[in-house]
């Protein structure tokens, strides 16, 4: 009877540490995220800066700041890892584009805007990193045995990595003006 | 900086017959030595012996054992004075023009070591006795103080009857190289613990987005950030190359504008009596030691000047 005890509280104890490890391991890609969201919400808030410079010297029409500005008052309502990475990407097209024209490069302006936005590159990179190292390791907890039958158990479900498109100045980049 | 064949080369053509015509010489020496006084020790040890067996004793009977003591401490002397002697002339002749033609702002000083308050700040372990020799001192490209060394710290105990024991935490070479700015956090990149390391790992460990990576080190930091931006994926190749390719255990720490770098390679420097004067694996070992402290400030510093930190 006293091993039967035994072993209920050993396979208890397995649970109850198996399950908070997850809900740590999830906390941590929250929290990560939450610091990605940070250099984003930076990032896009130089948007309009960044627009204002285009539009002196490519004299293209304001559609594109609304487009832009729609899609990041829907991220900031969302906060949804899809538009993130949507906005992200529009951003780089945007810097790529910007390549293009080397008068609006040498702009006081531009050079100000671009060395904010190098800094905040850097940073965002960084904590990508740090996000997509947290997922990964989650993932491999809901993945690995006996991890996975409390991952069932309690609806733990796989998390997305953040990824980025690989967007290069010499492309040819169109812009949906 | 030089090709190791070159540096090698050019030590072979300067100075390599002398010091090998005197390491041999030396050895020669320590070879009779230890030949004649192991001869004595058998005469008096043979005598010894017949006179107990013949019951005869006389006075020279019973300082046998002084006798022998003595010529072992002749031994003794005679071999580390011999030793010592051309250690001195394989430093000044070997080992200072080796660091000279890898890089000619290096300065070699086997005199000279590392303070331990400055090996202290690389934060590696507690120790009770330090001392350090073998010094190698410039810049890194003209602009970043570099500096590194032969260092040994011990720990030491006392049990209860009053006996003291020290035992060794760290024998090898230490250095350390300006960074190109302060980063005003400490991050500490060790040896992988294993599973000891998995379980105690603590609240500053940092889990690397490389496992290989994470397979070699372990990292530790405030700011995970800030760890990133610094290990990027061409330092953390550069770091994963060398000890898979040397397999010398390291560790670096760097801390504000600083860069602590140790390497558990054991005594260096020194010659082996019994191998030729230019013992090519051996001064691989050390340009390999010296050309990864390069690269690895240099990529380092680099990640630290792209950083807006």
């Amino acid at each position: 009877m006293e091993y039967v005890i035994g072993i209920i509280v050993i396979i208890f104890l397995i649970f109850l540490i198996q399950y908070n490890g997850l809900v740590k391991s999830k906390k941590k890609v929250q929290q990560a995220y939450s610091t990605i969201d940070v250099y984003l919400t930076q990032r896009f808030d130089l948007i309009p800066n960044l627009v204002e410079c285009v539009k002196a010297y490519t004299k293209h029409e304001s559609s594109l700041f609304e487009k832009i500005a729609e899609m990041r008052t829907s991220y900031m309502n969302t906060k949804s890892l899809t538009e993130a990475e949507n906005l992200n990407n529009e951003c780089n097209r945007l810097i790529a584009y910007i390549e293009n024209y080397p008068d609006l490069k040498a702009s006081t302006q531009y050079l100000e805007l671009q060395k904010k936005l190098s800094k905040l590159e850097s940073q965002l990179q960084a904590a990508r990193r740090i996000y997509n190292a947290e997922v990964t390791a989650y993932n491999t907890k809901i993945s690995v045995v006996p991890s996975n039958i409390i991952a069932n158990m309690f609806n733990f479900k796989e998390e997305k990595l953040f990824k980025v498109e690989d967007v290069k100045a010499k492309d040819n980049i169109n812009i949906d003006l | 900086m030089k090709s190791f064949n070159d540096v090698y080369q050019e030590i072979y053509n300067e100075n390599y017959e002398e010091l090998e015509k005197l390491r041999k010489s030396k050895s020669r020496k320590m070879l009779i030595i230890t030949v004649v006084v192991l001869i004595l020790i058998f005469l008096i040890v043979s005598s010894y012996f017949l006179s107990f067996k013949n019951n005869t004793f006389s006075m020279m009977t019973m300082l046998t054992p002084i006798i022998i003591f003595i010529c072992f401490l002749m031994l003794i002397i005679g071999v580390t004075v011999n030793r010592q002697k051309y250690a001195l002339l394989f430093k000044e002749k070997i080992i200072s023009p080796f660091v000279k033609n890898i890089d000619e702002n290096l300065t070699f000083n086997p005199k000279n070591g590392i303070g331990a308050n400055l090996y202290r700040q690389g934060d590696f372990e507690w120790f009770d006795l330090y001392s350090s020799e073998d010094s190698i001192s410039g810049k890194l490209d003209g602009k970043y103080a570099l500096s590194m060394a032969e260092v040994h710290t011990q720990s030491e105990s006392e049990d209860s009857e009053g006996h003291r024991t020290t035992y060794t935490i760290f024998h090898g070479i230490f250095g350390y190289i300006e960074c190109a700015k302060d980063i005003t956090t400490t991050l500490k990149i060790h040896s992988d613990k294993g599973l000891l390391g998995k379980v105690f790992k603590g609240k500053t460990k940092i889990e690397m987005d490389s496992s290989e990576f994470e397979e070699y080190f372990d990292v530790y930091g405030e700011n995970k950030i800030i760890a990133m931006q610094i290990l990027t994926s061409d330092v953390m190749d550069l770091m994963i190359n060398f000890i898979r390719e040397s397999k010398i255990q390291y560790e670096l720490t760097i801390k504000n504008n600083s860069i602590y770098i140790r390497f558990h390679t054991g005594e260096v420097f020194e010659p082996k009596m019994l191998k030729k004067a230019l013992d090519y694996n051996m001064l691989k070992k050390y340009y390999d030691i010296i050309d990864f402290v390069f690269k690895v400030s240099r990529a380092i510093n680099e990640a630290i000047e792209n950083t807006d930190i």
